[in-house]
């Protein structure tokens, strides 16, 4: 082993000479404790007899005998020849021979020896002439075992060094009077003064049950747990790993208190909706603020026409879906004035911070994991059968005298087989999808340069056979990090490629389970589809579209940090995020039902292409200053954010294609046209003045003070600018010598409190401005321009005033840790619709209306460490939250306002509903005064009932076991909601009367009127438009439709098996571990027969995800 | 000591450097005029720009609901009065049908026609105040969207009685207006389309640049007029009815087509067309009205609207019109049923198809009638016999027989039926304003009848928003 050679091939950088020298060491030291236990089984004699020989050759020659190795930074010595000539000499008298002539200092570290020219000291900082202070250890946990990737830094100096896979490390410092400080997430940090220190030493972390001081990322900066002033909360890769989803949010719902997630669909492609602390606004956009390692990102979805399938809206594929949640470290979700208001205009609606994996010093370690599964829709709906359905048909007709089938009526008219009887539902929802998802990572570097680089692939199957088509993903995340030799500048690099291609075609089968039990089979004895004479639309027509939709992100951040002086650090954000979607959606003949085909409607294929764009780059520097003032610590941050962002989308629709192989190139149409919104683009530019201040009192007391001077492109000239504030204490409680006395098994206790203003600017730009738009359609050749808005050069601001108390408890030296918040979350200068009467034109106008909404909740976090034993460990989490909205005020309120005040903002007003009349089957109400009528009345008047929809209450109680190498995490989450109702439903599911020709009902329906005397749940049936119809048409909007989706989700549950030491030596790994995981595994709910989340029944509910995986590090 | 003069030297420079990079503020977050849009103080700045502007209401229109098409005047109002009959379960249409529209799923006439009529008052506003414009291009913009906006009125004010008029774009203003009076509505109409009749083009067709074409897609002078007739005919101005009919008759870009030709009637060169509507979808190239009406066996979730029976009951035998304007359809399956539909459109939708009919929204059949009417009334019988003979003759029918003024109103009215029938909801206008709905209603449809429902229910959402405006009688 030559490791001067190994050196010598370290890269020659822009660096500046001497910096490289030092780094060139700092490998050394770090390679030397890597391998120093190699070196062994050497004599310790010496023999030389060397004339005029380069010192290269004596330095080999002592290396054969003894396993010594030379380490230098000049190699200018490699030159120097000498004359020596020992025997049997130690290896001091050795080197003295060697040097004699020589103005050569040596130093012997275990199997190393270092050599300096005297002449030339190695300077690495003009305050240090002193030679280094070489340090080695060993950092081990509680039971003896190695720590591997201990972070071990100079206190109040920039860089760090990490423990390898022994939990070794070695370092030289060049200020003997430094303290180092040792830590590791799950650990308590220790500081330890340079000069206690005798190497070689060992040290222990104790494990941190409380994690009081894990680090936690907050807005610019960082702190812990301990010292945060505000209200987050922080998930980890840890418990991320633990879910076999693709999209990180899914991970957060059921983790995150006070934060709301919906999935819009089972789908690949799906769009989620995420409230953090309730709706704030009246109907802004209550997206949160999503930034990946500084650099925003846009959250929420892509324009897509696929939309309409996938999301009630066209914004589908989630982004958050295209970041590996495989490559978080950690994600915070930040929540009050005093975490947000640094956002400033952006803070109202939280800040969601994802912080992806970093490099980390070590020898280099491969990290791969495998795991593959099925996913399958939880439940299909129980629909009627045939027999069933038929007689719902004729008892229809009977009601309506209707004497004879309509001639296209084909379900009872005689023309198909109604001996027939497919099960739908079961048929197009019940198969299975198939997960594949593998990861790769490889990291390592050394004290003065890391880097960390991984791949993933994953691929996602169709759960809908039928329909067929997968999504593939993969990406890559690299992070390279580089300090200086003293560790006052550092630069950190990190990026992420991803690259996602969907081809399932834009169609859900769940929207078919609805036909009539008798329909015809879907294929012919020779596999073509069946059409039936051109009397069945067999819904597989559709398989034939063709769908790719590409996405690719490019996330890029990079910050460079200077240490000033002690304590003042300059240091500067930069990055590129670009997000981009590119659809193709093809409709080839063959798509269409074969009686299109006809040459009568010309019908040739066509194709939709979309494009969507958006790029953000951001630019922030900012200064940091850290003291110690009296007793206390103070930070202090500013900075300024110069933001540009990018918007583009654009949609195309191109038609007349001869050949449907052609349909995917755009120039082979005979027209193309701009579709839908056709095209849009628009520049968002933000700039702002952010600062905070921190004081710690002796670890007592904390006063943090924050603001920042926003200014934002999407306001009117004068309404550009605003000023965000917020100040949060804390008392930690705990750290007072008189509650230490009294409460000794209190291990911390704080209490703290903050307030703060923070806004929201999300609406579309140019809004100040009459904007005249081109629509796609041309008129003689003309293209369109009309006026999409009314203008309102006043638009400003939303601002929401955000109070929170917090109580944090940690009891027993944490092994019973509660947290408690209390938030007054109130919004005011609403950015909203003002409604107008379409006589204007519109049916609103964009404006601030003085309107005040109120968000009042508290959330709780209870964790224990229940059992820890040294073989069986159990600790178990518990999340509450409970949310009050309401509109408090509205300015000149219509009465449909007025009627919503004191209630939630999303509440509906409906008819009060009171059952079926057992003599005619209608449906009856109640008229505002209470009695019972067939119709109420039709201005809404006697809607006097109000329904909210937002949720009561939610939670989680996730528990972990482990037992030696095994570990099982379950985890499940409840909510206490008001949705649509199963009823209501059922009703909505096909028609609006059971009865109707070739719609099928959930077999609810058959608990319906009969005959005069019945007392049933459903009214009559009927076949076509009559009195059955116009009598059931007001339950829409009815309390009826409305009722109880509350249910309790086994979310999570994954099992893992480590496999102990001895067969991983035998199998030269270092790690190696199997493990299921399982998503939606079971739900308890009253709801009936659909998803109480989806709460639809023509759109795929939430998949149910176990997948079996191998994790290796080698 | 040194720590803090580092320190406040290297804060000095830190503070510099953030009072530098924010010194423009202001001008770091311009993003200048939107590239893809323009607004109110450049839009009406060329030519070019304006004409795009009154190509936009044209092109709203051609893809409006209310002009072709599922939901428009021609259908619902077809299926309101006795002109067709409905298989499919859509809830809108069936409304129509029953005529059971109700605040609750208001009509969605109204919402479009104060849409368009903001579009209309906005390129009013905005042309006549521009300074750019060249005068002639100026005139003929003013001239054809003071014509839509008389047209629209036209439709507003027969529909809902006696909506508001709005002439601003002014949402301060429109925002509180309360309704108008019929009368007021009838004078601003009146107003708007003799303004059109004296700046439009004379005899002939033009595009938007001004230049003379063939296509019949923008309103002329001759439009302007026969709009005008039939204004006056139903504000029962007959003497002006007659004479402004008269313009267009005489006109000879204008013939009735030969009885041999009577299936070439709707197609998109035809000389009787008035003024019709360029298609502007993509995928109906043609019109719509013709995928809704024509009966096949299309499976059954499209919207089937066959003649109701009084309708087909109406045509006298030998009628040219009831072979190539009528179609048949019968069922393969019991109960074997045979179906007559409206056929006067024929081309069926597509991407691909050629382009052959256009949505003809005047036509020259219906001046004979409205001369013809006008003459009646004015107690002109023989002038009246022989415009109405003019339609017989070319629909292969005799000539009337009627003598008798109100026998040869009556005969007119027939005529009118079986010549316009779904089209525009001039069957369902004609019961309206000749006081003879309600008999038909009652006849066809019974009790389900109340005659407040011959007006529409306005949008009780407006009526929220704008407590002037008052809900029509019966709807509350």
């Amino acid at each position: 082993m030559n490791f001067i050679v190994t050196s010598a091939a370290m890269p020659r950088v822009w660096m500046p000479r001497k910096l490289l020298l030092v780094m060139k060491l700092t490998t050394f030291l770090l390679i030397i404790a890597l391998v120093q236990a190699s070196a062994k089984g050497y004599s310790q004699k010496i023999s030389l007899n060397e004339t005029g020989a380069p010192l290269t050759k004596v330095f080999s020659s002592i290396k054969q005998q003894t396993g010594y190795t030379f380490l230098y930074t000049d190699e200018n010595l490699e030159s120097k020849k000498i004359t020596v000539h020992v025997k049997n000499a130690n290896i001091d008298e050795a080197l003295k021979a060697c040097f004699q002539n020589l103005s050569i200092d040596y130093k012997i570290v275990d199997k190393n020896i270092f050599l300096k020219v005297k002449e030339q000291p190695v300077v690495v900082n003009s305050n240090v002439a002193a030679p280094p202070v070489v340090i080695q250890g060993k950092v081990v946990d509680e039971k003896d075992q190695p720590l591997p990737g201990v972070t071990i830094r100079v206190k109040g100096n920039n860089g760090a060094w990490t423990s390898n896979q022994d939990g070794k490390f070695a370092m030289a410092i060049n200020t003997p009077d430094a303290v180092l400080q040792f830590s590791f997430i799950g650990y308590l940090t220790q500081d330890i003064p340079v000069s206690q220190l005798k190497s070689p030493v060992v040290i222990t972390l104790k494990e941190d049950i409380g994690k009081l001081d894990e680090v936690q990322v907050i807005g610019y900066g960082q702190t812990s747990r301990r010292l945060n002033t505000g209200d987050q909360t922080t998930v980890t890769a840890k418990e991320i790993q633990n879910y076999p989803v693709g999209n990180v949010l899914t991970v957060l719902q059921g983790t995150v208190p006070g934060m709301i997630i919906t999935q819009s669909t089972g789908q690949a492609g799906s769009s989620y909706k995420v409230l953090i602390r309730g709706q704030n606004g009246l109907n802004t956009n209550s997206d949160p603020l999503y930034i990946i390692d500084g650099i925003p990102y846009s959250g929420g979805g892509y324009t897509s026409q696929k939309g309409s399938y996938l999301s009630p809206n066209n914004q589908v594929y989630d982004a958050l879906s295209f970041i590996n949640p495989l490559d978080i470290e950690s994600i915070n979700v930040l929540k009050d004035a005093d975490a947000t208001a640094i956002y400033g205009s952006r803070g109202a609606n939280g800040v969601i911070l994802i912080t992806t994996k970093k490099g980390k010093a070590g020898g280099m370690k491969i990290d791969a994991k495998v795991d593959r599964g099925t996913s399958t829709t939880v439940s299909a709906p129980q629909l009627l059968n045939t027999q069933q359905y038929l007689q719902m048909r004729r008892e229809g007709m009977k009601n309506d005298n209707q004497t004879t089938p309509g001639f296209t009526d084909y379900d009872n008219n005689g023309t198909w087989d109604t001996t027939r009887y497919t099960n739908w539902p079961k048929l197009f929802l019940s198969g299975k999808g198939g997960v594949t998802n593998a990861q790769v990572s490889i990291s390592g570097g050394n004290n003065n340069a890391s880097y960390l680089v991984s791949g993933n692939y994953r691929n996602v199957a169709n759960v809908q056979q039928l329909v067929g088509g997968n999504d593939r993903t993969a990406n890559v995340h690299f992070n390279f990090n580089a300090a200086s030799d003293n560790n006052r500048f550092t630069i950190s690099l990190t990026g992420g490629y991803n690259y996602d291609i969907n081809n399932i075609p834009s169609y859900d089968l769940s929207t078919y389970a609805n036909l009539a039990p008798d329909a015809p089979a879907l294929f012919n004895a020779d596999g073509t589809l069946n059409h039936e004479n051109n009397t069945f639309i067999n819904p597989l027509y559709q398989r034939n579209l063709l769908a790719k939709t590409t996405v690719s992100n490019l996330t890029s951040s990079m910050t460079l940090s200077y240490l000033i002086v002690k304590g003042l650090k300059l240091q500067a954000t930069a990055g590129y995020n670009k997000q981009s979607l590119n659809e193709f959606l093809g409709t080839p003949v063959s798509a269409y039902p074969p009686l299109y085909s006809n040459p009568i409607y010309g019908l040739k294929g066509s194709s939709y292409f979309t494009y969507d764009n958006k790029s953000f780059w951001n630019l922030e520097p900012q200064l940091s200053y850290n003291a110690q003032i009296s007793k206390g610590t103070l930070d202090i941050t500013g900075g300024a954010s110069l933001q540009k962002q990018f918007y583009e989308a654009m949609l195309l629709q191109a038609n007349g294609y001869n050949s449907d192989l052609l349909l995917g190139n755009i120039a082979a149409g005979t027209s193309i046209a701009a579709y839908g919104a056709g095209y849009n683009a628009y520049p968002y530019k933000y700039n702002a003045l952010f600062g905070r201040a921190n004081y710690n009192w002796d670890n007592k007391y904390l006063l943090n003070v924050s603001g920042r001077y926003d200014g934002s492109s999407k306001f009117g000239q004068d309404r550009q600018f605003h000023l965000f504030y917020a100040a949060g204490a804390a008392w930690l409680f705990s750290s007072e010598e008189l509650i230490k006395k009294a409460l000794p098994f209190l291990s911390f206790g704080k209490l703290r409190a903050s307030y703060g203003e923070t806004g929201n600017d999300q609406i579309l730009p140019y809004l100040y401005l009459e904007n005249f738009r081109t629509s796609s359609t041309v008129y003689q050749g003309i293209p369109s321009l009309l006026p999409t808005n009314l203008p309102n050069p006043y638009l400003s601001w939303e601002t929401t005033r955000k109070l929170n108390f917090g109580l944090e408890l940690q009891f027993f030296k944490g092994r019973i840790g509660i947290e408690g918040n209390y938030f007054i979350n109130r919004t005011d200068n609403t950015l909203a619709g003002t409604p107008l009467s379409t006589t204007t034109g519109f049916t609103f106008i964009q404006q601030n209306i003085a309107a005040k909404v109120q968000n009042k909740g508290i959330d709780i976090t209870l964790n224990t460490a229940n059992i820890q034993g040294r073989d069986f460990t159990w600790s178990s989490s518990f999340t509450f939250s409970r949310q009050r909205n309401k509109l408090l005020s509205y300015p000149n309120a219509t009465p449909a306002i007025t009627r919503l005040l004191n209630s939630a903002v999303g509440s509906v007003f409906v008819n009060r509903y009171v059952g079926v009349d057992p003599q005619t089957g209608l449906y009856q109400y109640l008229d505002r005064n209470g009695n019972i009528v067939s119709a109420p009345a039709n201005d809404g008047t006697d809607r006097v009932k109000v329904i909210n929809t937002s949720p009561d209450y939610f939670g989680s109680m996730s528990n972990t076991f482990s037992y030696k190498g095994f570990s099982l995490n379950v985890l499940f989450r409840g909510i206490k909601q008001v949705g649509n109702s199963a009823f209501g439903q059922v009703l909505t599911s096909g028609s609006i009367i059971p009865g109707y020709p070739g719609i099928n009902y959930p077999v609810a329906v058959l608990d319906h009127w009969k005959k005069p005397g019945d007392v049933a749940t459903f009214g009559r049936y009927g076949s076509t438009f009559g009195t059955t119809y116009f009598n059931a048409s007001p339950m829409f909007t009815t309390d009826a439709y409305y009722g109880d989706a509350s249910y309790i989700r086994l979310q999570n549950a994954s099992l893992g098996y480590q496999l102990p030491k001895e067969v991983l030596t035998k199998l030269h790994v270092k790690n190696l571990k199997v493990y299921v995981l399982g998503e939606n595994l079971a739900t308890i709910s009253r709801y009936g027969f659909l998803d109480p989340e989806t709460q639809s029944f023509n759109r795929m509910p939430p998949l149910r995800t176990i997948t079996f995986g191998l994790q290796a590090t080698l | 000591m040194k720590i803090q003069h580092i320190f406040s030297k290297h804060l000095y420079i830190a503070v510099l450097t953030i009072m530098l990079l924010n010194n423009g503020c202001k001008k770091a977050i311009e993003v200048g005029p939107s590239a893809t849009a323009l607004n109110s103080s450049n839009v009406f700045t060329t030519n070019s720009t304006a004409q795009s502007v009154v190509a936009g209401i044209f092109a709203r229109m051609a893809g409006g609901a209310f002009y072709h098409g599922q939901s428009s005047v021609s259908l619902s109002m077809g299926l309101a009065a006795d002109e067709l009959t409905i298989f499919s379960t859509n809830s809108s249409l069936g409304a129509f049908y029953l005529n059971s529209y109700t605040p609750i799923a208001p009509p969605s006439f109204w919402t479009e026609f104060y849409q368009e009529l903001f579009y209309c008052n906005t390129a009013i506003n905005g042309i006549n105040g521009a300074s750019q414009i060249t005068p002639a291009v100026k005139k003929q913009l003013l001239g054809e969207v003071k014509f839509i906006r008389g047209f629209i009125y036209f439709y507003a004010v027969n529909l809902y009685g006696t909506p508001p008029l709005t002439t601003t774009d002014d949402y301060t203003v429109n925002n509180v207006i309360g309704n108008s009076t019929s009368a007021a509505i009838y004078a601003q109409i009146i107003q708007d389309l003799t303004d059109a009749q004296n700046s439009l083009a004379d005899n002939t067709y033009v595009d938007a640049a001004g230049s003379t074409v063939t296509d019949r897609v923008r309103p002329n002078k001759q439009t302007a007029s026969a709009m005008l007739a039939r204004v006056y005919l139903y504000m029962k101005d007959w003497k002006n009815a007659e004479a402004q009919a008269s313009l267009v008759i005489a006109n000879s870009n204008y013939v009735l087509l030969t009885k041999a030709n009577i299936s070439q009637v709707f197609l998109k060169g035809s000389k009787e067309t008035i003024w019709a509507l360029q298609p502007v979808s993509t995928f109906y190239l043609n019109t719509l009205d013709a995928n809704y009406l024509i009966v096949s066996a299309v499976y059954k979730t499209a919207l089937q609207l066959p003649l109701n029976k009084p309708l087909t009951d109406a045509f006298e035998p030998g009628d040219n019109r009831f072979t190539n304007w009528v179609g048949t359809f019968t069922t393969t399956t019991a109960p074997v049923t045979t179906f007559y539909y409206a056929s006067k459109y024929k081309a069926l939708g597509g991407t691909s198809v050629p382009v052959t009919e256009y949505p003809v929204v005047m036509r020259l059949a219906e001046q004979y009638l409205i001369r013809a009417e006008a003459r009646a009334q004015q107690s002109n019988i023989s002038g009246a016999a022989t415009d109405l003979n003019a339609i017989r003759l070319r629909a292969g029918l005799p000539v009337t027989t009627a003598a008798a003024p109100t026998d040869i109103l009556n005969a007119i009215y027939r005529e009118r039926r079986v010549e316009l029938f779904t089209e525009w909801g001039h069957r369902w206008f004609d019961l309206k304003r000749t006081g003879n709905l309600d008999a038909a209603m009652v006849a066809l449809k019974g009790t389900a009848w109340s005659s407040y429902r011959q007006f529409m229910p306005i949008p009780p959402t407006d009526i929220m928003a704008d407590p002037n405006i008052k809900q029509n009688p019966g709807y509350n």
